[in-house]
């Protein structure tokens, strides 16, 4: 077989070539985990979710993070062709990670006012914060 | 007067608004001003940062321009 028709790519290829599937894949990765950040910041920031809502969260982020992690260990592959998007998939996997935090954190309100009274009990946000404040 | 606990949920939100290539460096700007706080007020930075999870979407709701459809998740 002549090794010249069928070139190996290098992982550092200096011509860059990354598979045009895989770029789209990853294109579109990101357009998903993107859309989930924005409608997160939508409906359960901006907006106080109902369990449901909430519930529905919990199921799709726990499917993103994991595709997030997946991804983290093959960029640290060295034939990985897509090294050069590993910022990127960090960046997500922290955005994705951070939401699960969020989504799961056992702390209720009546914990986080106690708290914000005990350590901030001169500061007028941390009154304005607390649940039984209107 | 610019409040320590402001100055924690405004790194936190800086790193939810954030895009994905500067998520890291929002982050570890969060983490470092998370762990200052933590060791002023002698609690655990998990701690702190379970409490700024809590609240910052009502901070976010409160911040929200007046004529902006809110709920404050009080009803």
């Amino acid at each position: 077989m002549n090794a010249a028709a069928s070139p190996v790519l290098q992982p550092d290829d200096p011509s860059g070539f990354m598979p045009s599937s895989l770029e789209r894949w990853l294109t579109t990765w990101f357009e998903v985990v993107s859309d989930y950040c924005k409608r997160e910041r939508l409906e359960l920031i901006e907006h106080a979710p109902s369990p449901q809502v909430l519930e529905r969260y919990k199921i799709e982020c726990k499917i993103l993070l994991r595709s997030a992690l997946w991804l983290e260990s093959m960029i640290k592959d060295p034939d990985y062709p897509a090294r050069r998007f590993a910022r990127e998939i960090q960046g997500s996997l922290l955005k994705l990670e951070s939401s699960w935090k969020s989504l799961n954190n056992p702390m209720t309100d009546a914990e986080a006012d106690e708290l914000l009274r005990k350590h901030f009990p001169d500061d007028p946000l941390s009154q304005k914060l607390c649940s039984d404040e209107k | 007067m610019r409040s320590e606990l402001e100055a924690l949920l405004k790194a936190f939100d800086a790193f939810s608004q954030a895009p994905r290539s500067e998520a890291e460096k929002l982050w570890d700007v969060y983490v470092a001003v998370l762990e200052q706080e933590a060791q002023k007020l002698r609690v655990s930075s998990d701690l702190l940062d379970k409490l700024v999870r809590r609240k910052h979407p009502r901070w976010v709701r409160a911040n929200l321009p007046a004529k902006f459809p809110k709920r404050l998740g009080l009803e």
